[in-house]
């Protein structure tokens, strides 16, 4: 994989690679606040037709929109149970046979709530495609986030594929001694402590050692920190926080006023 | 009779990567086969068709003359048993003898006889005295001994060993090298090694592989006088075999300190 050992960031020269991290955390930022303070669902989907565009110009369009097409089950879930059972729901769509009714209130609902995990999905999806995570952490260190917690937060999106090719591994190893991974539920738990033990043990290993290899080299060291990869705040990135925000307000109020 | 049957495989983890290049390969019964070739060069991709961990994306594995894809890694690991180059990545239990059972237990082998495997494999690696023990208390050599035995208690006909001696000192590596002598005599085996010493000292043929092909398969001495087909993969004989070579008069293909001084000797009484 040409990106393994970071999380989903793709390596690509456009236009939002190179935009500032911080810029693009607002973005998402205001996205996520609108998504929950937006008066009605419409309002919520209109900001996929701000984000098709921008995953354009970010040469990342279809890998935006692959996760949420996975997802596509607990969508149909989630207008099934709010569709029947929605608790207080008041207004009937259609009564069905055997007592059960479809109510229009809890249909909206479950709009309401698949527009807004839609929408911050894709938003989020977009900007992990394109922010490489040591300019992300890089750039909210140098407005005040902690050295230490910025480490944490790295690392944590490194170990995510390292965990997966690691489990990989050893269930390989696992299945050449004839043990079965797939299969029914009490083959599956019998699987458990063969895959999970190796891997608990390597993680704690490579944690003690991590943790002393990085001592080894200055970390808890005092005084100022510098940063290798560095990101600055250009006009662009200027420009486009104010129409973010200018947008973020006008498009809030525009939803409770019209 | 051949255990393995390869044809015409290639192999891609990715779409249009070839890792494997229309491989071909037959392995016999009894025989010690070493594959060499520098890091990337298929050496472990091609051993994980033959327990069928990787399925080829062209050709065909025959195991025992019977097409392997038909067959779960599960039903290939009573053929074919793989070891694997880490044994953190399969420890998992909290006794030796627990963790070398674990194998035949899955292939359901009961009470007695499961016993009676375990301490036998627990013997041929030379583990038997340490199989209280828990396996994380192990060296290094010693729990890749139990990854070994581990296998051996499965009873395979081919024993796989990857890169048994890396990270091994003087000492694991002259375990293993007994090790291989002790299988040889029970089973088949193939070692994927970087040791061309240790090659040179146990395997009856050698295979050669650089970038997902096959370039040379032959015995190891023949295949330590083709020079330019060993740097092509960045591999170099055995030190002694490059003294015996740069020696003029000197046989080209002396692979031990033994030959070396046999036929010291005998140009010496000339
Ligand atoms: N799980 C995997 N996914 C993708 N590519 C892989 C995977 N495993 C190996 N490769 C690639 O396939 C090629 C061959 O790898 P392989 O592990 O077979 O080489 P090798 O000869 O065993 O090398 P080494 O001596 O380092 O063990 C390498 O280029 C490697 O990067
Ligand atoms: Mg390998």
């Amino acid at each position: 994989m040409a990106n393994a050992g970071l999380t989903s960031y793709i390596e690509k020269n456009s236009y939002f690679h190179k935009v500032n991290p911080l810029t693009k955390l607002l973005i998402l930022i205001c996205v996520i606040i609108l998504s929950f303070t937006l008066k009605n669902f419409i309002y919520i989907l209109a900001l996929l037709v701000i984000i098709i565009p921008i995953a354009i110009k970010s040469k990342v369009l279809s890998m935006t929109f692959s996760p949420i097409f996975k997802l596509y089950f607990m969508f149909i879930l989630l207008f099934f149970i709010q569709g029947f059972f929605h608790p207080y729901a008041t207004e009937k769509l259609i009564d069905l046979p055997f007592g059960f009714t479809l109510w229009k209130d809890g249909l909206l609902y479950a709009a309401y709530i698949a527009a807004r995990i839609f929408v911050m999905m894709v938003f989020g999806y977009w900007f992990v495609l394109t922010t490489h995570p040591g300019d992300l952490v890089s750039s909210l260190s140098r407005i005040g986030l902690p050295h230490a917690l910025g480490y944490i937060i790295l690392t944590t999106l490194q170990i995510i594929p390292r965990f997966r090719t690691q489990m990989q591994t050893i269930i390989d190893a696992q299945r050449s001694r004839g043990l079965e991974t797939q299969g029914n539920l009490i083959q599956r738990l019998k699987s458990f402590v063969p895959l999970l033990g190796p891997l608990f043990m390597g993680s704690v290993q490579q944690a003690v050692e991590k943790s002393m290899a990085l001592e080894a080299r200055a970390f808890s060291a005092k005084g100022e920190k510098t940063s290798y990869r560095q990101a600055t705040i250009k006009t662009k990135d200027k420009v486009i926080m104010v129409i973010t925000v200018l947008f973020s307000i006008s498009w809030e109020v525009l939803s409770w006023t019209l | 009779m051949s255990i393995i049957q390869v044809k015409n495989v290639s192999f891609e983890y990715f779409k249009g990567v070839k890792v494997l290049n229309n491989i071909n390969f037959t392995l016999n019964k009894g025989e010690v086969v070493a594959i060499i070739g520098q890091n990337g060069s298929g050496k472990t991709t091609l051993v994980k068709h033959f327990n069928g961990l990787l399925r080829p994306t062209k050709g065909e594995v025959l195991i025992n003359d019977e097409d392997a894809v038909k067959k779960t890694v599960a039903q290939l690991s009573h053929t074919c048993g793989y070891v694997f180059q880490n044994p953190d990545d399969q420890i998992f239990n909290s006794v030796v003898t627990a963790e070398v059972a674990f194998g035949p237990s899955n292939m359901g082998i009961k009470s007695h006889e499961l016993k009676v495997r375990v301490n036998e494999a627990l013997r041929t690696v030379g583990l038997y005295e340490e199989r209280d023990k828990h396996p994380l208390d192990l060296d290094l050599n010693q729990k890749k001994l139990v990854a070994i035995a581990s296998i051996v208690a499965m009873r395979p006909e081919l024993i796989i060993l990857d890169e048994p001696t890396t990270g091994q000192d003087h000492a694991g590596l002259l375990r293993v090298e007994a090790l291989i002598n002790e299988l040889r005599k029970n089973y088949t085996v193939i070692i994927i090694s970087h040791d061309m010493n240790l090659v040179a000292r146990v395997a009856s043929r050698v295979v050669m592989m650089c970038n997902g092909e096959i370039i040379f398969d032959g015995s190891p001495k023949e295949a330590f006088t083709k020079n330019a087909l060993m740097k092509k993969t960045y591999l170099k004989p055995p030190i002694i075999t490059e003294l015996a070579q740069s020696l003029k008069g000197f046989k080209r293909d002396v692979l031990t300190v033994d030959e070396f001084m046999d036929e010291l000797k005998t140009k010496l009484k000339k």
